[in-house]
């Protein structure tokens, strides 16, 4: 009976078009996301070359697991570091209103450029944006609020955020009004992200993991000058 | 040659795929995460099990 | 060499020849009516609780009603777990049992499994609900670390489910033993039904394991007897992962029997198909399970982008199965003379009984689902959408349009079989899964709309003092209307289960359909095909849309994660 089929009803053909949804794999390569890495990342940086930008970002962790943290350079900022650290960079920035205007220090200790900082540096001198080392910005997450819960930071001036929760898991998104740029805070474990802003404007900081009674109180703000 | 039924030969597919995924997860060192390790090889075990009244029939 | 037998027509034929489901359950020994009878009725519990705090947080997001965090967050821990954990387990023991039992003409086998099951859920449904409303609201995840002050509240959400764990592991060997039990004596054979509830039981129980694996640790701590348990939250995303798969394998094998039930078709592809296609969701599911993670900081690079190429393995069960049904629909359809068009056959389903017309809304419901799980399943869209409305928006279409709305429709062949009263009002009955699903699209698109504009999820109130970006609160308006909308359809639905369990008029059950093969040879079914071409443009699309989104977005986004 198998002969007479029409194609459409063969067994082959239903079990082909069942894998319909790997067909986005073809999307996912036109836009750099593919997941495999014989397609390069940069079409990624390419494909985001584009359209207005106030902010760029890469971001990094450094890992709790001694497994991964080889592959950072400089190795992961431990959380009792982290502590001493967001401790200072408050008590040196912190101005008259109570919020934080971190600016460039000389003696601040940074990492080495690696590989992927070197493409960084490539877009952004695309952008016009100063390559010059970024600024640590510490930032803490706790039950309930954000330390510091007002950045003043700079146009085109790059800033490396060191982010921590401290008690329980919690959430930073950063909103820019069409979307938001969201990160994952764990106890313990020290996030990094780079990011630079190309535009003036005061952006929303809220939290996006449920953490208590006190969750929806969470926020800050960040003003770009 | 001896044939075994669908149902047995599907189960220990299965029971396999689950074996390799927690050999997997055990021996890949980016993937640090031992439950996984636990649940899955639970699973190959439990389908290993559910396999052996299907082939018994016969 | 061994080589694997498989049986084409013959065990076709068997399951044409046994009668339709509603017959063999309402020829089922008194004792297992009863038990079947009781599940039924104690997951209807759970689900009118699980909607009527549905409701309620739909209405606190959207500001029509004002609720203090406390009692917010409890809501949402109670809705949480009465409609995720309790509706869609305990729905799923009684189809899985109910399905086991017409495989067999002797009923159930293990009863004492199935009644120790019963005291085990019951208690555990419980422990879960009195402790979500007592107790420091955990949400249903029941995440220790915000209940380190009141080690109870751990306690009691562990407790619950691991209770639900256990019975679900009772349940499912009865399950088991009972379709191995019903094999054919000679052959050993299977049907595919049969076989499908092997695998589906076997799920079940691994889950189990997943779930004492993520919840033994936590109340072993609340309890005084071990350490904190540190690494809850990835215990938890396997356990989540099995849990949100099982009730889509479980609506796969209802719509299968539904599909028999309600037009008397058959697979035109072969009994031993549908196994291999029941199977599959064991073979597909463990793998695909890291898009969970993709927030997470720990996770490596190189794991997120092997992770987000093996998620698109995820619908290759639920499409197949797909696939099967319509064009064995569209076979059989046509068989009985050809209406016009490719898509004349449609008209001529059944869409006048309500087990199908619930069944068609639960089929669109998925593919809607479907175009936006594979937004969610590319790593790069994580930090734009992962904690967002966006999750919730989209997957009560599988949540609420895809699996309640099967199991809805799988009770409303059982339970006139089990009780003798006839369908509530069918026409209403079979118009409200659509007024569900109309609902239903306006609470996706206020939602993922919502969470691309960066609206978190379980978050109360998002006005920040007026900080928030202002297109916020209208689509949180929507949000709450689509959520009455379709809660009001579900509530009619569920009034109408309510009444052939209770006051309804006794009478004959809908018609259940002789069932036949499917199909004439030489016909062709492109309906399916065509769906499935569609549905790849609509993911394509919406993952664009979600490119260009975060390519419109003031952000650029340099090297990734860089260094791994
Ligand atoms: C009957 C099947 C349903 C299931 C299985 C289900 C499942 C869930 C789950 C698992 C969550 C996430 C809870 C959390 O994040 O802690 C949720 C959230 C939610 N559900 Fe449902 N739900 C169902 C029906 C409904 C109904 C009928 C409504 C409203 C009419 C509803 C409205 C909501 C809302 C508003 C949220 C909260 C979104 C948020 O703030 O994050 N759900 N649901
Ligand atoms: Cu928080």
């Amino acid at each position: 009976m198998s002969q007479e089929r029409h194609f459409t009803t063969r067994r082959g053909f239903v079990a082909a078009m069942g894998f319909g949804g790997l067909g986005l794999y073809v999307t996912w390569a036109a836009y750099g996301a593919s997941p495999l890495p014989f397609f390069s990342t940069h079409a990624s940086d390419d494909a985001d070359a584009h359209g207005g930008h106030m902010m760029r970002m890469a971001e990094d962790t450094d890992h709790a697991d001694p497994s991964m943290s080889g592959m950072h350079e400089g190795g992961p900022l431990s959380p009792v570091e982290f502590t001493r650290r967001h401790a200072e960079f408050l008590t040196r920035f912190q101005e008259a209103d109570g919020s934080v205007r971190p600016v460039a220090v000389p003696a601040a200790p940074v990492h080495e450029p690696d590989s992927a900082m070197a493409g960084h540096d490539q877009a952004a001198i695309k952008h016009g944006i100063s390559t010059a080392e970024p600024i640590e910005v510490y930032f803490l997450a706790g039950r309930f609020s954000f330390e510091p819960d007002r950045l003043k930071l700079r146009v085109g001036q790059p800033y490396r955020f060191q982010m921590m929760a401290s008690d329980v898991a919690h959430g930073a998104s950063i909103a820019f009004g069409q979307a938001s740029r969201i990160v994952r805070l764990r106890p313990d474990m020290v996030t990094t992200l780079d990011l630079t802003f190309l535009q003036a404007g005061t952006h929303l900081v809220y939290c996006t993991v449920y953490c208590g009674p006190g969750h929806d109180g969470m926020r800050g703000l960040i003003t770009v000058v | 040659m001896r044939s075994i039924p669908l149902e047995a030969g599907l189960v220990l597919g299965v029971a396999l795929v689950w074996a390799v995924l927690a050999a997997v997860y055990r021996f890949s060192p980016a993937l640090g995460m031992p439950g996984y390790v636990r649940v899955w090889g639970a699973g190959a075990v439990m389908f290993l099990a559910l396999a052996m009244p299907l082939l018994r029939w016969r | 060499m061994t080589e694997i037998t498989f049986p084409a027509g013959a065990a076709n034929q068997a399951e044409a020849d046994r009668g339709p489901l509603s017959a063999r359950i309402a020829a089922l020994p008194r004792v297992d009516r009863r038990l079947l009878l009781g599940f039924v009725c104690v997951s209807l519990l759970a689900l009118v609780l699980g909607l009527g705090f549905g409701l309620t947080t739909a209405l606190a997001r959207g500001g029509m009603i004002a609720l203090d965090a406390d009692s917010a967050y409890r809501v949402l821990t109670l809705h949480g777990t009465s409609a995720f954990f309790w509706w869609l387990y305990l729905a799923q023991v009684a189809l899985m049992i109910g399905l086991a039992a017409g495989e067999s003409t002797e009923g159930l086998k293990a009863r004492p499994l199935i009644i120790a099951g019963v005291v085990v859920l019951v208690s555990g449904l419980v422990l879960s609900e009195g402790t979500a409303l007592l107790r420091t609201p955990l949400l249903y995840d029941a995440n220790p670390d915000l209940g380190r002050e009141d080690p109870r509240a751990v306690a009691g959400m562990a407790g619950g489910h691991l209770l639900l764990a256990l019975g679900l592991v009772l349940t499912s060997l009865a399950a088991i033993v009972t379709v191995l039990r019903a094999r054919d004596r000679v052959t050993g054979a299977m049907t595919a039904m049969g076989f499908g509830v092997l695998a589906w039981a076997g799920f079940l129980i691994v889950s189990a394991i997943a779930a004492v694996n993520a919840f033994l640790p936590n109340l072993l701590w609340a309890f005084g007897r071990g350490a904190f348990p540190a690494d809850a939250a990835t215990e938890w995303h396997i356990l989540f992962h099995n849990l949100h798969y099982l009730p889509l394998m479980a609506t796969v094998l209802t719509w299968y029997a539904l599909t028999q039930e309600t037009t008397g078709t058959t697979s035109a592809f072969g009994s031993g198909f549908s196994k291999v296609v029941f199977s599959s969701y064991l073979v597909f599911v463990p793998p695909t399970s890291l898009y969970h993670m993709f927030l997470e900081p720990n996770l490596a690079e190189s794991v997120r982008v092997t992770g987000s190429l093996l998620s698109l393995f995820v619908s290759v069960p639920t499409l197949t199965a797909f696939l099967v049904i319509v064009s064995s629909l569209e076979l059989a359809t046509r068989a009985k003379g050809t209406p016009a068009g490719l898509f004349g056959w449609i008209g001529r389903l059944p869409w006048g009984n309500p087990a199908f017309s619930a069944m068609g809304v639960a089929i669109v419901s998925t593919l809607l689902g479907l175009v936006f799980a594979f937004v969610l399943i590319q790593e790069k869209f994580a930090p734009l959408i992962s904690d967002t409305l966006f999750v919730p928006g989209y997957f009560h279409f599988f949540a609420v349009g895809a699996v309640t709305e099967t199991f809805l429709a799988g009770f409303l062949v059982i339970i006139p079989a089990l009780t003798g009263r006839a369908v509530w009002q069918p026409r209403l009955m079979a118009a409200m899964p659509w007024l569900v699903l109309v609902g239903l699209v306006i609470f996706g698109a206020c939602g993922m709309l919502a969470g691309l504009q960066g609206v978190p999820r379980r978050t109360f109130d998002i006005a920040y003092d007026g900080a928030a970006p202002a297109g916020w609160h209208a689509l949180m308006v929507g949000f709450a209307v689509g959520a009455m909308v379709f809660a009001s359809g579900l509530a009619i639905e569920l009034f109408g289960v309510l009444r052939m369990l209770v006051g309804g008029k006794r009478g004959v059950p809908m018609a259940a359909m002789a069932p036949r093969p499917a199909g004439v040879p030489g016909g062709a079914a492109w309906t399916g095909p065509i769906a499935v071409v569609l549905l790849v443009a609509l993911m394509t699309g919406a993952t664009i849309g979600t490119f260009e989104v975060m390519r419109s977005l003031p952000i650029v986004v340099v090297g990734g994660h860089a260094g791994h």
